[in-house]
């Protein structure tokens, strides 16, 4: 190999880590020897990578941090199982009647919300352009899309997928949430997430969260997506797939409505799968709505008690 | 270190919520876990939270480890990204600039006081460490990962979901800004510095 000082330079990191065939290697080794600069590079390259590989010498982790993620794990696992003693003590108030009429009320809101989410420009107007490219114009034309014009819009690779989801989160009072998914074959999927709450003080939020996500193991990922759903108890409110297996372009599209009390733990597992290209969360207080169709509720309620 | 048997076996336990499994197996992980955030947050504080906020999300999402990555890259990559996530908290939370801090004094080591932390040695090390805490996170996470941790390009090209080109290019830049630094040290690298 013809080797001079611009090419040593090129493949120096390269011959740091063994990643030449000998005979480069053995070129590099040379034009070291001869040339002085090239040389007092080559050592001071491998010395650096030398005293990094040193840093770790005698590192140990401190006995208080060996404590400490022991302790919180520990406390993390009895929080969990508070909550589920929590969500099924819901399920069985939710047996009575007048906690049952609430809880419809709830889920009118969370149906609401979730739509305006997913329809909406926080939601999939960074993904549009994608949708558009692939000819998958799912019609999330969202009004007020051009709010959000400069937001970072995914780039979708043929070998990749992408994702986007959203999620909504508010103080259960339904006790469950909605979410929404688009998966693009090889390519991306969308996601739309929604959870009503309804806290002590009486304040009803509403919480959404939008993920892109790529991945090149789309069948795998969706099989992902319907256990993590299966697991949280959450479960499909609308799911689209375009394309098919032969398609580089596959999209899935869905929307999923998560238990409240699951809503971080299900984006926690979600992330982990393949690339998250757009995160974003968001709150919105629908306590005035809340009250509103709780109060028609009741109003029809009373109407129709003479009638039976 | 635990076998790969013995690894599939705590992994599968920890998944259906037997938590002296999950300690067991993260046991063998928190070296590397401590390694990796102490190099990216530059003070042991920081690094234990980071450390303690990855093992929660561990913990959280093992019943849905299905294997598709080693169980070492996967930890790595949440532990990369608490460890991003902590970074970026730091920005929104001061204006001030890590070259502030470092300026001011903010020295990212594990070393305790002792006698020989004044050595020549020490101080190569201690100077080293800073440049490193220097480096944009991007060039610092991929630099931690390969020249600290040992890592190949795929398992790094994994842990911080990109491709393996992006990932060189961070890594022969990272390299060329700590020669750079170090050599404005002569005293201490003046060996081979030019």
């Amino acid at each position: 190999m013809n080797m001079n000082c611009t090419t040593f330079r090129a493949n120096l990191d390269a011959y740091i880590d063994s990643e030449l065939d000998k005979k480069t290697r053995r070129a590099m080794e040379e034009h070291a020897t001869a040339c002085p600069e090239c040389g007092a590079l080559l050592n001071e390259a491998m010395d650096v990578v030398t005293r990094c590989a040193e840093l770790n010498e005698g590192l140990t982790v401190p006995l208080e941090c060996q404590a400490a993620w022991r302790r919180a794990v520990r406390e993390e696992a009895e929080a969990k199982d508070k909550a589920r003693a929590r969500r099924r003590s819901k399920h069985r108030a939710s047996r009575n009647a007048w906690v049952r009429a609430l809880s419809a009320a709830a889920a009118v809101l969370v149906l609401v919300f979730a739509v305006g989410t997913q329809l909406g420009p926080n939601g999939l107007s960074g993904l549009t352009p994608a949708l558009k490219n692939r000819g998958v114009d799912g019609g999330y034309s969202a009004p007020g899309a051009a709010m959000y014009e400069d937001h970072a819009t995914p780039t979708y690779e043929s070998a990749d997928y992408d994702m986007m989801y959203a999620s909504n989160a508010v103080t259960p009072i339904s006790g469950a949430a909605t979410s929404g998914v688009l998966l693009q074959s090889d390519g991306a999927a969308d996601q739309t997430l929604s959870t009503a709450a309804k806290s002590d003080s009486g304040v009803v939020v509403l919480r959404s969260a939008n993920r892109a996500i790529s991945t090149k193991e789309f069948d795998a990922d969706q099989m992902y997506i319907d256990d993590l759903v299966a697991e949280y108890e959450a479960y499909f409110e609308s799911r689209r797939v375009t394309g098919n297996a032969e398609d580089a372009n596959r999209l899935l599209k869905a929307t999923i409505r998560v238990p409240s009390d699951s809503l971080d733990d299900f984006l926690t597992a979600l992330d982990l799968r393949g690339v998250v290209t757009l995160r974003e969360e968001s709150a919105e207080d629908i306590t005035a709505n809340y009250n509103d169709v709780a109060a028609r509720l009741e109003v029809l309620r009373t109407q129709l008690a003479p009638t039976r | 270190m635990q076998d790969a048997q013995t690894e599939r076996k705590l992994i599968e336990r920890a998944g259906r919520g037997d938590q002296s499994a999950f300690e067991e197996l993260l046991s063998a992980q928190e070296g590397r876990m401590y390694a990796v955030a102490l190099r990216m947050c530059g003070n042991r504080e920081d690094a234990q939270d980071c450390m303690q906020e990855a093992m929660i999300r561990i913990f959280r999402a093992i019943g849905t480890f299905k294997g598709q990555s080693s169980f070492a890259t996967w930890v790595y990559r949440i532990t990369m990204n608490s460890c991003l996530d902590e970074l970026r908290r730091r920005k929104a939370r001061t204006s001030t600039s890590l070259d502030a801090m470092i300026e001011n004094g903010f020295a990212p080591t594990d070393e305790n006081d002792t006698p020989e932390r004044h050595s020549l040695q020490s101080e190569q090390r201690r100077m080293l460490e800073k440049a490193i805490a220097g480096l944009p996170e991007d060039m610092r996470a991929a630099i931690v990962l390969r020249d600290i941790q040992g890592c190949s390009y795929d398992e790094i090209a994994q842990v911080l979901e990109t491709n393996v080109g992006t990932i060189k290019s961070r890594i022969s830049r990272g390299r060329e800004r700590l020669r750079a630094v170090l050599s404005q040290q002569p005293e201490l690298f003046g060996r081979h510095m030019v």
